[in-house]
């Protein structure tokens, strides 16, 4: 080749690469405001809603190719993100990607509605309590005629400990419109407050209200399960269990639950096998910090100890995240501390638990979860300072009985701490052994 | 070994790396963290950066290649292969550390261009030139962050975080010097001296190379 020649089409690939390049930039800077779907692994990637969400995100992206500002598109492509997250417990990525969209919206016309209500949603779903219910509030003075709205504000007084808002909410929730989602608020809040009768009157209702196989009405069967397993009933929770199972084959969360039964029965190899296959099914921590204690239960302390580490370091991972960018991660103090105090390591908790309890002081969870934290570390003093505030609501959740006996009796309240550790042990006689060792020395058996 | 031969097996290799590695955008790696053990943080790293290269990197094999072929000496080949390394270190800290953050629709055709680049660029540049390092410098920047989008879908365990980062881009590193090597075992050593050297390998493989890159280049952009 002429050197000439060679020097010009050096030249005109230069100018080609660069041209092209800026193309990229323009074309790849509209594309990437849209986040893809992850491909799933293992059993859920045959589940039957697989391929409804993957026609769905690819419908309304194509639909964003013509219409890239249509907010209504936009929203149901956040959804339709919001609800994969959920499924696939990949909450990280898909609360991320559900943000950038719902941002995408509140930029254009910051009064949207659904958009403000969507990202109350994936706030809570993240732990920001606080900013879900600032961002709610402003969704109800927009509209306060929608039941939607009154469900996050119930999520986020919960959480926060304003329970009797949460009340409110939840009654003015289910007056505007009695389904799945009102009848789930009621029976947590019913339960919240030591009304368990009511509480399972109230779940039973939100699973009928729901289409049998469909993710929500099996999670409210789940409630209902746990509701079952909390009052000593062990056979109506096995029920709901295998019904879950039946309607939606190997939904992790029913596998998790007949785990439970199975432990409660000494049956740890079994139980194993219900989280092991759960856990490979979705990646939620629960599990792994459940098959750290059944491992530890069946002698298998290699076992143990590896999953206490993987649970820890996911954990890490997670709170790690949300400290660097809040909307990826979720703020997980909370169940870090627990876990330390797993694993009998309450030093390490402590801190974890105090930036919970700073976060909500109110919340009936992480003021139990801090003067537990503190019981454990021989501050037994302070821990019952916060006794009250956990007893007020009247929750009769059977751990929770059993620790503030615990502390009150340590304390010289015997008699009012012995009654609380024999009531929560009556309510759940098949309690996690290692809290009922401690308790032992108080309850005189 | 006769030059019919050498006409047949790269393309033939190309085409075999074309079919085995079908994800050829080398960025969706999925792997249990979870299962990762403490002592084998940095030896499963290692793994996961050699395999993003072999075989799963088929655009970044492609590229190394491209490098290879214009001056197939070990020497010369090995400093681009720092060069380009230097490079993508830099920008994959980046942005695991969140300084920056790529968009893989901007950096995924963009990777592909540069492929596209070089290949033609042995056709029209008859022997090594001192800006190239630039060049490959400027494409390593680019492939990091690709590199970052891999990393980032894994993850990193926060209590091992640099020993990881570290040993994923040894691992990085370690792919390429075996493809170079690979290469130069198969077609350096033997044929760089040649006169038809650069009119029978050269040439065709780089255009080859050209047109599965504009080929991405085109997918990655309009797809």
């Amino acid at each position: 080749m002429n050197p000439s020649y060679r020097k010009y089409l050096y030249a005109a690939l230069v100018v080609f690469c660069t041209v092209f390049t800026a193309f990229i930039f323009y074309n790849g800077g509209k594309k990437s405001n849209l986040p893809e779907l992850k491909p799933r692994q293992g059993v859920l990637a045959n589940a039957p809603e697989w391929a409804t969400t993957q026609a769905n995100v690819k419908k309304l992206r194509q639909e964003l190719e013509t219409k890239p500002e249509d907010a209504r598109t936009l929203l149901m492509l956040a959804k339709e993100f919001m609800q994969e997250g959920r499924v696939t417990g990949d909450y990280s990525y898909y609360n991320k990607a559900a943000l950038d969209i719902i941002n995408m919206v509140l930029l254009k016309d910051p009064r949207n509605f659904e958009a403000i209500c969507l990202k109350s949603m994936v706030f809570l779903s993240q732990h920001r309590f606080a900013e879900g219910k600032e961002v709610a509030m402003e969704a109800m003075k927009t509209n306060p005629y929608n039941s939607f709205v009154y469900g996050l504000l119930c999520d986020a007084n919960v959480e926060l400990g304003s329970y009797d808002d949460a009340v409110k909410m939840a009654d003015k929730m289910v007056t505007i419109r009695p389904d799945i989602r009102s009848y789930s608020r009621v029976s947590y809040i019913r339960e919240i407050f030591g009304d368990i009768p009511g509480s399972i009157e109230a779940i039973k209702m939100a699973v009928s209200a729901g289409y049998p196989g469909q993710e929500d009405t099996e999670w409210a069967r789940m409630v209902l399960g746990h509701l079952y397993e909390d009052t000593n009933n062990l056979d109506k929770a096995t029920e709901q269990y295998q019904t879950a199972l039946r309607e939606r084959p190997d939904y992790p969360f029913a596998l998790a639950g007949m785990g439970r039964i199975a432990m409660y029965k000494k049956d740890y190899p079994g139980a194993i096998e219900y989280f092991e296959k759960a856990r490979k099914i979705m990646t939620d921590v629960s599990f792994l910090e459940q098959l750290t204690v059944l491992y530890r239960l069946n002698n298998q302390t290699k076992e143990a100890d590896e999953y206490a580490r993987v649970t820890l370091n996911a954990l890490l991972a997670d709170n790690i995240t949300a400290q660097k960018n809040q909307d990826q991660g979720h703020y997980s103090d909370m169940e870090l501390a627990n876990l330390y105090l797993q694993q009998n390591e309450p030093a390490k908790a402590l801190p974890h638990a105090q930036t919970e309890h700073q976060r909500r002081p109110q919340n009936i969870d992480a003021s139990e979860t801090l003067a537990w934290t503190l019981y454990r570390n021989g501050q037994t003093k302070e821990a019952l300072e916060y006794v009250t505030t956990i007893l007020r609501t009247n929750s009769q959740h059977p751990e929770r009985l059993v620790k503030m006996g615990v502390i009150m009796a340590a304390n010289g309240q015997t008699k009012e701490g012995t009654d609380l550790i024999n009531k929560g042990l009556s309510l759940k006689p098949y309690m996690e052994e290692s809290l009922v060792k401690i308790a032992q020395p108080f309850t005189g058996r | 070994m006769n030059k019919q031969i050498i006409y047949l097996r790269l393309p033939l290799l190309l085409i075999c790396m074309l079919c085995i590695s079908a994800a050829a955008q080398a960025h969706t790696i999925n792997y249990d963290l979870a299962k990762l053990s403490k002592g084998g943080v940095a030896w499963s790293y290692l793994q996961l950066g050699f395999l993003h290269i072999l075989p799963l990197g088929l655009d970044h094999i492609m590229f190394v290649l491209s490098l290879f072929l214009l001056s197939p000496k070990l020497s010369t080949v090995v400093w681009q292969a720092t060069a380009f390394t230097v490079a993508h270190s830099i920008t994959l800290g980046l942005a695991i550390y969140g300084v920056i953050e790529p968009l893989p629709a901007v950096i995924e055709p963009i990777i592909a261009l540069s492929i596209f680049f070089v290949a033609i660029e042995n056709i029209l540049v008859k022997e090594l030139k001192p800006g190239r390092i630039a060049i490959i410098f400027a494409f390593g920047l680019v492939h990091g962050m690709g590199f970052a989008g891999a990393l980032t879908e894994v993850g990193l365990p926060p209590s091992e975080y640099m020993v990881s980062l570290l040993s994923f881009n040894a691992g990085v590193e370690l792919g390429q010097l075996t493809v170079i090597l690979a290469a130069w075992l198969l077609v350096g050593r033997w044929f760089s001296d040649k006169s038809w050297y650069r009119k029978g390998i050269v040439n065709p493989a780089s255009a080859f190379i050209a047109l599965v890159a504009l080929f991405w280049t085109i997918e990655r952009t309009f797809m």
